[in-house]
């Protein structure tokens, strides 16, 4: 289903790559724990830091508590949309942090 | 060599301990001292170096984060990154996930996640198999999605694996993480269940062709997870018709493709190791230093056989669970501290150039409101946010309904304009993290709905009163003038305790004139309970709250002879009706109740007509002496029950205690409750003076036996006591 959706996306968005310049905005999907979707607009270079502290801002999170994921890769705060080839709607997941002992 | 100990366990040689005191460096005049237990050793080794050591590393870049405070992540700084210099997957290790690696400590997914990759990427080639680790979310996403709306979402991890062929490999490392508990499920050679290449023929140059297609299920708890396993087949199957298209397998083939949950493995010995175990065994397997498998290599062997095989192995000398994690502890810190002092470097050299990853200006990233997933689907647990912020509610545990908003309202004081005074505020209930005034809480239930309280129901009122107001309307009750007061004018005997505490409010009315107000409540902030009643005005939006009177209840709590309650007689209904017609209203006829009573004769003697009387209507009894109040006082009768607090007077009203059976004294005023308790006190007493000795008890009258039975040697407990005693102090053997 999301496949679907990203194959999409990806092929409407093939002619504007040309001018995705830095300057320019992509919007992102962000998926909470619960499952509710929010979409940030962030530019192509900007590190991920911001997105995660904005998120973790706007829901009152701890960030050492969530993990982003993309493709269920975690994703470093330095790396930008443009490093992890980020199109416009792509998805990041936001896990909750595990501990095991028993 | 190993040697065994005598409960079996298989110890780690020498050569384990030398190894982990080679890793933090550590002379073997350490630990030969003590080398008799090689626990002590290890407990040694590690509260003398790896503690301090992951302590001493953590201060240090703490120490180098507070160097750069312009660059500095806001807390928990990392201590490294893996892979280094990888921006699609980067697992980072920050300091509390260090602290987690010291003894005791549970591990969590970081750890978990950063091992695998590195035991992955740092086992040598001439052994290594093509292996493929799984994220530590890959089970948890697969297992359910986040709403519980499904069992199993292969849609959720469908992209997880879009860069690689999962059956190209040789092992796949899925750790399972369900319930605080971290399991292992390996999936070996799934490639092989493709129908094309079923060689069953173990191979000596592949260590996997040993173990053949199969699914290994390792819990350091010893669980098998049937259920789990399931799912790992499910998503084989989805995957293989996505990459194999065309290709024939049968995952769910358990002949062909066994899962074999092995049982006799070293388990964790406490509840903090399982996370440690994981990585042991994912360790052993990735680098395929297993037990011997005893299968006859390059001849075809059935499945049957290999799973027996496998079964069979002698897992329990894998590796001692008593010394192994200790050694683990400090092999898996030590590859995190191998990659601290570059990432550190290059954090530094970051610092200096001022690209740090920390200047937050937040102009060029905008959030957008949030949209409601794709699939109307409710989430099982949505946290109440207030409509107007969107921000999390501060007390996200308790719904915001008109109804809890009214009930904070009416707790919150009387600030918000609550009648009930002072009770316990919405700061003293939330510990601080109340909201700021009740206004806001108004804000999120509009409209704000007056409470609708059933007619008849009256004693539901109760509820909006405080503490507080409760126990000062008791005190006020009982204070002795009052009980003096109520004596003298209670000549109205026949009326049930209901009828007698209404009567009694009245006396306090009359006794108690409202005092002159300079504002609401009394000088010092406290609010009487007058004050409480003249708080009501006519115009208030309360809705008019019937008396808890007898007459107004559907249900008469008089006695019958069975002491429940009893329905109305119907001829009575309208009575009823005139009783509960608003005050204002020109039909209404002041009727004088009837007062017929019969004295108490006995106490099985029920009172034969019981009577109406609308005691809270002023003008019933006391009208001659008392002005008629003002309308606004008349309406203060739904304050009536709250006398009702005395629990025999709750007895009473419940029928437990018949109040025809309570003897009456002189002319038959209404007693006090103290006063009636005092009297049965002292009727028990005569009772129990005027048995003599001779006189049998009933109960040894319905044994047949005219023995004696001194009652309050065996029934109180003082009797059985001083009988106990008596007993041991005769038997001085006994104890």
């Amino acid at each position: 289903m999301d496949g679907d959706k990203h194959d999409e996306k990806q092929k409407t968005k093939a002619p504007a790559d040309t001018e995705s310049a830095d300057g320019k905005k992509i919007r992102i999907k962000v998926r909470g724990l619960t499952g509710e979707e929010v979409y940030f607009s962030m530019k192509a270079v900007t590190p991920m830091k911001k997105l995660f502290d904005a998120y973790c801002k706007k829901n009152g999170l701890d960030q050492s508590s969530v993990r982003f994921t993309l493709d269920g890769e975690r994703i470093g705060d330095e790396a930008t949309a443009k490093e992890l080839d980020l199109q416009d709607g792509d998805l990041i997941e936001v896990m909750h942090y595990q501990v095991g002992g028993m | 060599m190993g040697k065994k100990d005598d409960t079996g366990i298989y110890y780690a040689s020498h050569n384990v301990l030398s190894q982990y005191a080679s890793f933090l460096d550590l002379d073997e005049s350490l630990y030969s001292p003590v080398i008799r237990s090689y626990e002590d050793a290890f407990q040694i080794i590690e509260a003398r170096s790896l503690t301090p050591r992951i302590d001493g590393i953590t201060a240090a870049v703490q120490a180098m984060y507070s160097a750069h405070p312009s660059v500095a992540p806001s807390s928990h700084g990392p201590i490294c990154k893996y892979p280094p210099n990888d921006a699609k997957s980067c697992v980072t290790i920050t300091q509390p996930d260090m602290h987690r690696l010291k003894s005791g400590g549970e591990l969590n997914d970081s750890i978990i996640e950063f091992y695998l990759k590195y035991i992955t990427a740092n086992t040598p080639v001439t052994s290594r198999l093509r292996v493929h680790v799984f994220s530590t979310y890959f089970f948890t996403r697969l297992r359910r999605t986040p709403d519980l709306s499904s069992s199993f979402d292969y849609d959720a991890v469908k992209r997880w694996t879009k860069d690689v062929d999962i059956f190209d490999n040789h092992l796949l490392v899925i750790p399972v993480h369900q319930a605080h508990h971290w399991s292992l499920i390996l999936v070996v050679r799934p490639g092989d269940v493709g129908s094309g290449r079923r060689a069953m023929n173990p191979r000596p140059d592949d260590n996997s062709s040993f173990f053949g297609p199969c699914i290994l299920y390792l819990d350091s708890l010893g669980g098998t997870k049937r259920r789990g396993i399931q799912l790992i087949r499910r998503y084989l199957k989805e995957e293989w018709t996505v990459r194999r298209p065309g290709e024939d397998a049968d995952f769910a083939d358990t002949y062909y493709f066994p899962d074999i949950a092995i049982s006799n493995m070293p388990k964790q010995l406490n509840v903090t190791d399982c996370g440690l175990f994981v990585l042991l065994f994912a360790h052993y397997f990735i680098q395929f230093r297993c037990p011997e498998i005893n299968i006859a290599k390059s001849a075809w062997v059935s499945p049957r056989d290999r799973e027996k095989a496998i079964t069979e192995a002698q897992w329990s000398k894998w590796f001692s669970p008593l010394i192994e994690p200790y050694w683990a502890r400090a092999v898996f810190s030590n590859a995190v501290l191998s990659l601290t002092p570059d990432y550190l470097e290059s954090y530094a050299a970051k610092a200096e150039a001022g690209v740090g990853v920390g200047d937050s200006s937040d102009s060029d990233i905008e959030m957008e409101p949030p949209v409601s997933p794709a699939s109307p689907v409710s989430p099982p647990y949505v946290l109440p946010r207030s409509p107007q912020s969107g921000q999390m509610h501060p007390t996200p545990m308790m719904r915001t309904t008109p109804g809890n908003a009214r009930r904070w309202l009416d707790m919150s004081g009387s600030k918000g304009g609550s009648p009930v005074g002072p009770g316990r505020g919405v700061a003293e209930i939330f510990g601080g993290m109340a909201l700021r005034d009740t206004s806001s809480v108004a804000s999120y239930a509009t409209p704000l709905l007056p409470p609708s309280v059933p007619e008849e129901c009256g004693s539901d009122e109760i509820r909006t009163l405080g503490a507080a107001d409760r126990a000062r309307m008791d005190d006020i009750l009982h204070r002795t003038e009052m009980e003096a007061a109520i004596e003298v004018s209670s000549d109205d005997t026949g009326s049930s305790d209901i009828e007698g505490m209404s009567s009694r409010l009245k006396t306090l009315k009359r006794v108690h004139p409202p005092k002159a107000r300079v504002g609401p409540g009394r000088g010092d902030g406290t609010m009487s309970a007058e004050d409480l009643f003249a708080e009501v005005s006519p115009s208030s939006p309360m809705p008019r709250v019937p008396s808890f009177t007898k007459s107004r209840l559907p249900i008469d709590y008089r006695h019958s002879k069975t002491g429940k309650p009893t329905l109305v007689p119907p001829q009575r209904k309208d009575q009823l009706k005139r009783a509960n017609k608003p005050r204002g209203s020109p039909g209404r006829v002041q009727e004088q109740p009837t007062r017929k009573r019969k004295p108490a004769t006995s106490r099985l003697v029920l009172d034969p007509e019981p009577e109406e009387v609308d005691v809270s209507d002023p003008s019933s009894s006391e009208a001659g002496k008392t002005p008629t109040p003002p309308r606004n006082r008349v309406r203060l009768s739904r304050f009536t029950p709250v006398p009702s607090f005395s629990p025999l007077d709750h007895h009473l009203r419940l029928g437990m205690v018949r109040p025809g059976a309570t003897p009456r004294t002189g002319s038959g005023a209404v007693k006090s409750n103290r006063e009636r308790e005092r009297e049965q006190v002292a009727r028990r007493e005569t009772q129990q003076t005027s048995v003599t000795p001779g006189v049998t008890s009933a109960r040894a009258d319905r044994r047949g036996k005219w023995e004696e039975v001194p009652e309050n040697a065996t029934r109180t407990p003082q009797g059985r006591k001083s009988a106990y005693s008596s007993l041991v102090a005769d038997t001085p053997g006994m104890y």
